[in-house]
């Protein structure tokens, strides 16, 4: 992990600010490649993000991806990368913020009624890494078949399709 | 227009004006789907009630199959995902790479990275605009911009040994120097490009059929292309003037002049628009790379065994958008996980909300004016 | 020639209805083949411009020049397995390549190879035209609708579309030069262009040789107006199941049309079979062929016009032009005496 540095560049500053008063239990921080990092629970994500996206002073307005990282016994993360571009047309405050959220039972609320860009990916997450969004209006699987067992980009993932028959000619 | 009482459903009773509705597969074996995209529509005659994009026949897995690779040996790959601007996606993850090493790159290798960058995308807008004008039935602007692409294709390989997976970046810097030579085959190809882009211009835009087939068709609004997380020429057309290049500016583009051109009504003509005086942007920023290239190294000092640690995320502003890059490192010489955020994967979302009410020729237009690669899609 | 069949006929003991069936035979025979010749030449001709268009060679390697491609696409398709759609209605599907190109030799009855050289002059000549060349719109519903593919229901039904927005200028264009000629006969209306440039129809009829041409070039489906088969949009349109030799009909058909749309304009306003010191035949074929190309021209160029504005353009341009033409041409006739 990117050790946490001191300064933080101003446009920053009120974004850490804001998230930590309002979320005391979120974990705010700032990496040096520019982007602020923060923690929170997951049972705080749909408000939590919503007012990212709506509170006046961060406007969070755009959802660069979701991905989610298998962490094995530490269970899965599932990571937004958000942009604010309606402020400053600049658009340099970068946020990613994590979810920490157990492997047994990887659900995740689903943020399409924030950002409707997260439809696609938070298909893609659930198809490749099994992580389910609650609330997401057609969680299907986007780039596997229908019928593939299993989420290939979870660490424990074999694959079950059966052996191909040997054709002897 | 014409109505057809065909589907494949039992009719059902309602008490508005009928609507008959036809449910059509199209693609993924299709002409105008550039490659194999299946958007399933929903048509009354040939109104669009609904579109939805099927994607996932090209997938592979190229996050899963970097899992298995060491770090360099991933670089062929992401060539592969957005295969006609295979540069771009190389950069993307290369720069994610040296932030987690904490590589310093040379100042030449910017330079150079920068020049093939935008050469590339020189290379990915003319192939979009010959089959942007073929999606329109404009069969010989195809194959206009195919030899001017066929022109700078010669100098990719004259460079790198290959037409259009490169395989060019390196960790910490690129592969090779420029050749002897470089700067002059560079300069007679942008001079013969302007001409020719004048050529493109009297062949399409300003025509009328053209006007009328690409303007007022697909718009989505400023707020709608940042709400649908669109990027690249599909926002700019929108009206944000949103460019990574400026808005972060990565690598060196700091150093060079130009603009972001910025389109007005978000419809099909406005992205058409922006990406061509894209060509002009991209010009003004080789031209200056090339006077203000610095010698040196070409390639920066790397450890011998590249051990990642930690999490970082890149964008960089490819022809076609945000090209993200998710990288985890656990300590071992191979990606923990890579994700790769792929800008047309994100904007089949809006084949939807720009299609609907339209033609069925319109989402052909639609389709032409994202500029979709299926290979990075279903990577 | 004929009077010497006639007399044969007449030894063996045989009518003038059989004579007459004999003559239909052989005439419909030549024109069969002029057409199968044309088109041969048409696909070599449309495949070299457009390559010099698109700064290419077109074909090169089969045949000096690359004559001989389109034969060997001909023996390609009709060597290629005979494939129906499992869901197809077979009856239909069979007989919509016959009806196609049924109707487009059935135009060349009355087109006139010389002043007075034609299989046969009908009185009703422009009616006729006009009757037959909405006949292949029939072909294509029947082959959009008994192929069972959706694309090609689309294309067909845009056909339909297209003829009803398109036949009622070219209707419109042709009656016109029937009241220049004072006849509804082809040969009445090459006769009254004789005798030079002057004469032509196109210098009192330049604002309906603009609704014929376009008009016709959306009549025959070409370019910008490929709309039933546009291959970006309905992969193929009405013929996306043919292969083989039932699409090669297609093909045939649709350059026959090209020639007819192209020996009818060349008819209708520059004067027809006549010039002078070449023999007729050359003239008409000179002057088709400039056509031809023309339209060669236009559909390497121009992007497809979207179908709601082609009937835009059908019903809010065309028609009225049409009408105003019609009007002048009226005024003309009486002022003229």
């Amino acid at each position: 992990m990117s050790e946490p540095v001191a300064e933080m560049p101003e446009s920053l500053q009120p974004v850490a600010k804001a998230v930590q008063e309002r979320y005391p239990q979120a974990n705010v921080a700032f990496r040096t490649d520019g982007w602020l990092e923060v923690h929170i629970p997951v049972d705080q994500s749909p408000e939590f993000f919503r007012y990212l996206k709506e509170h006046p002073g961060l406007s969070f307005d755009y959802l660069s991806s979701i991905t989610a990282v298998d962490y094995q016994e530490k269970g899965f993360q599932v990571v937004y990368h958000l942009v604010s571009m309606g402020i400053d047309a600049k658009g340099n405050r970068q946020l990613v913020v994590k979810i920490d959220v157990p492997r047994d039972n990887p659900r995740v609320p689903s943020v399409v009624e924030v950002w409707p860009t997260a439809d696609f990916h938070e298909r893609e997450a659930f198809d490749l890494m099994g992580i389910v969004f609650d609330g997401h209006p057609n969680l299907r699987r986007i780039l596997l078949r229908e019928d593939w067992v299993g989420h290939p980009l979870r660490k424990d993932y074999v694959d079950r399709r059966p052996p191909r028959p040997r054709v002897v000619r | 227009m014409a109505e057809t009482a065909v589907t494949g459903t039992p009719p059902q009773e309602t008490a508005k004006p009928a609507v008959h509705e036809l449910f059509v597969n199209m693609g993924p074996q299709h002409p105008s789907t550039h490659g194999v995209l299946r958007v399933m529509l929903k048509v009354d005659g040939e109104r669009i009630l609904d579109a939805d994009a099927d994607v996932g026949y090209l997938h592979r897995c190229f996050e899963k199959i970097a899992e298995r690779r060491s770090v360099t040996m991933v670089i062929p790959y992401t060539d592969r995902t957005d295969y006609l601007a295979a540069i771009t996606s190389e950069w993307a993850y290369v720069m994610a790479a040296e932030k987690l090493l904490g590589v310093e790159v040379p100042e030449r290798a910017e330079y150079i990275r920068v020049i093939v960058g935008e050469l590339q995308r020189i290379a990915s807008h003319l192939i979009w605009f010959g089959a942007f004008a073929l999606d329109l039935g404009a069969t010989t602007a195809f194959l206009y911009a195919w030899r001017e692409r066929e022109y700078l294709l010669d100098i990719f390989q004259k460079l790198t040994g290959a037409r259009m997976l490169y395989n060019y970046l390196r960790v910490g810097g690129v592969r090779n120097d420029l050749y002897d030579g470089f700067a002059d085959d560079v300069h007679r190809f942008l001079k013969q490009l302007e001409e020719k882009l004048r050529e493109y211009h009297d062949l399409l835009t300003g025509n009328r059929i053209f006007e009328t087939r690409t303007k007022g068709i697909g718009v989505i609004t400023a707020e709608q292309a940042i709400a649908w997380g669109a990027s690249g020429p599909v926002l700019r057309g929108s009206g944000v003037p949103h460019d990574l290049r400026k808005a972060h500016p990565y690598s060196v583009y700091d150093r060079f002049e130009f603009g972001i051109p910025v389109g007005e009504d978000g419809d099909v003509y406005s992205r058409y628009v922006v990406r061509m005086q894209e060509f002009y942007e991209s010009m003004r920023i080789v031209r200056q790379a090339l006077r203000d290239i610095p010698g040196g190294p070409w390639q920066g000092d790397v450890p011998r065994r590249m051990k990642l640690n930690g999490d970082v995320y890149t964008r960089i502003e490819s022809p076609r958008g945000e090209v993200g890059v998710y990288l985890v490192g656990d300590g071992s010489d191979t990606p923990y996980r890579c994700h790769y955020r792929s800008p047309c994967f994100v904007h089949l979302q809006l084949l939807g909300p720009m299609g609907v009410g339209h033609l069925v020729a319109d989402m052909v237009a639609i389709i032409g004016s994202i500029d979709i690669v299926m290979g990075e899609v279903d990577r | 020639m004929t009077d010497w069949l006639w007399g044969l006929f007449q030894q063996w003991g045989l009518g003038e209805p059989a004579f007459n069936a004999f003559m239909g035979l052989i005439k419909g025979v030549l024109v069969v083949a002029f057409l199968a010749v044309n088109a041969l030449l048409l696909i070599y001709l449309e495949r070299k411009v457009s390559g010099y268009i698109q700064n290419r060679l077109g074909p090169t390697r089969t045949g000096p020049k690359g004559l001989l491609q389109t034969l060997a696409d001909a023996v390609k398709l009709l060597s290629k397995e005979d494939v129906i759609p499992s869901g197809a209605d077979r009856a239909v599907y069979i007989l919509a390549p016959i009806v196609i190109f049924a109707a487009a030799t059935a135009l060349w009855i009355v087109i006139p190879f010389g002043p007075q050289t034609m299989v046969q002059d009908l009185n009703i000549g422009l009616i006729y035209i006009s009757a037959v060349t909405g006949l292949s719109v029939l072909a294509f519903l029947m082959a959009g609708w008994s192929s069972n593919n959706k694309w090609s229901l689309l294309g067909s039904m845009r056909s339909a579309a297209q003829l009803i927005s398109y036949e009622v200028p070219l209707v419109l264009s042709i009656v016109a030069v029937g009241m220049m000629a004072g006849s509804l006969r082809l040969g009445d209306i090459v006769a009254a262009q004789q005798g030079g440039i002057g004469n032509w129809f196109i210098f009192p009829q330049i604002l309906g040789f603009i609704v014929f041409f376009t008009a016709g070039l959306a009549e025959i489906n070409r370019a910008p107006f490929d709309l039933p088969e546009a291959e970006s949009e309905l992969v193929a349109g009405f013929n996306t199941e043919y292969s083989g030799f039932r699409w090669g009909v297609f093909f045939v058909a649709e350059y026959a049309n090209l020639v007819a749309f192209s020996a009818l304009a060349a008819t209708f306003f520059f004067g027809g079979p006549t010039g002078p010191v070449l023999p007729p035949f050359v003239w008409f074929l000179i002057k088709t062929y400039f056509f031809i190309l023309v339209a060669m021209w236009i559909r390497w160029t121009l992007p497809r016009i979207r179908v709601d504005h082609l009937m835009n353009l059908g019903w809010y341009v065309l028609i009225p032009l049409a009408l105003i033409n019609l009007g002048w041409t009226g005024l003309y006739v009486v002022l003229r005496g």
